[in-house]
């Protein structure tokens, strides 16, 4: 009997890994910065560079911080359903232009629509890397009291918004 | 023998699994534009030599998020170039390798070193392969002592007897209430 039991055994362990290993998303890194204060920044503006916005400008407040660029593919993608979520106004977004230049940023937004409350530029991408920043776009869920909640790696899906981000903002603005 | 080769079996999937999975990481895009200006240091001087180098013994240690099986000093990706620069421009701060280490750490996890600390979550990391050698010896142990089992057993003298009249091939040898098989000629 142990004959069959052992390799049917082995074959379903086998089997078992194999389908873990599908729903894996290696290209996906946690990120140590959840449940931590949002690492701090004051950056010019991308719309009126003479004016900065930091993070603890939306102290109080729920809010997202999506990194995006205008040489992002997948910030294309992933742009419809951010302009559908600002529609609703259930949460700020804000966008950090990430290593982009001002012109093709401000062009692209103009081309595609403009889902954020405002953007700051990152020029240099040096608060992409205090944020573990890898991959563009990205998206913080950051509380009330600037602690960073979530983080999406990759574009946003509608479903995604529906189900994980919109929950979470109307639980963090409840008061959790 | 069937639990270790059981056992073995598995430890091979675990990691394989995570050796599919690496490789078919995906790749964020990498920007295409141009990089704004190019830092003055990747033309390093004489006189930098001695600072690339200790910049690049840190990179070695550092995984590339982009392209997860390469180091940030084997890297091209920008965010590798960045992350260099940023190496860079904390040596010259006069940071010591752990504090830029922990800075990586703090923004990127463990993931990012290639030599991930010892703790509950990297145990299978580094320990499987010791497991794996060990369920290894195990199976060859186990089959070694089934053969040795299966040739070391004495034929008893009745036995042995028969054996002995069987190979000299004398039919009249044969015990009695045995019959005689036919023979081919």
């Amino acid at each position: 009997m142990t004959r069959f039991l052992v390799p049917l055994g082995v074959f379903l362990l086998l089997l078992l890994f194999l389908g873990v290993g599908l729903t894996l998303k290696p290209g996906e890194v946690p990120s140590p910065l959840i449940d931590k204060p949002a690492p701090a920044f004051k950056l010019a503006q991308l719309g009126e560079p003479a004016k900065t916005f930091s993070v603890d400008d939306m102290r109080g407040r729920v809010w997202l911080l999506n990194v995006w660029a205008s040489w992002c593919v997948s910030c294309r993608d992933e742009h419809p359903v951010l302009l559908d979520l600002a529609k609703t106004g259930v949460v700020p977004i804000h966008g950090l232009n990430y290593k982009d230049k001002r012109e093709d940023a401000l062009n692209w937004l103009k081309q595609f629509g403009n889902p954020y409350a405002l953007s700051v530029s990152d020029r240099e991408g040096r608060i992409g890397i205090d944020y573990g920043v890898y991959g563009v776009p990205e998206t913080y869920v950051i509380d009330k009291a600037g602690v960073i909640r979530y983080k999406h790696i990759g574009p946003l899906s509608g479903e995604a918004v529906q189900n994980t981000i919109i929950p979470l903002v109307q639980k963090l603005n409840a008061g959790a | 023998m069937q639990v270790a080769a059981f056992a073995v079996v598995s430890a091979i999937m675990f990691l394989l699994i995570g050796a599919t999975n690496l490789t078919l990481a995906q790749t964020p895009p990498t920007p295409t534009s141009p990089r704004s200006a190019p830092p003055k240091s990747t033309q390093p001087t004489v006189k930098d030599a001695a600072l690339e180098k200790r910049v690049l013994l840190i990179a070695e240690e550092l995984r590339c998020l982009v392209c997860q099986n390469q180091t940030i000093a084997d890297s091209d990706a920008d965010l590798a170039i960045d992350l260099r620069e940023q190496i860079r421009a904390q040596l010259v701060a006069g940071r010591s390798d752990t504090q830029i280490m922990e800075f990586m750490v703090q923004r990127y996890g463990d993931f990012v070193r290639y030599r991930p600390p010892v703790k509950f979550s990297t145990a299978m990391l580094w320990f499987g392969p010791f497991l794996l050698l060990l369920a290894g010896a195990a199976v060859i142990f186990k089959v070694a002592q089934q053969r040795r089992r299966m040739t070391a057993r004495k034929l008893t003298e009745a036995e042995e007897q028969r054996a002995q009249t069987l190979l000299e091939g004398s039919a009249s040898a044969v015990e009695p209430g045995v019959p005689e098989l036919p023979r081919r000629n």
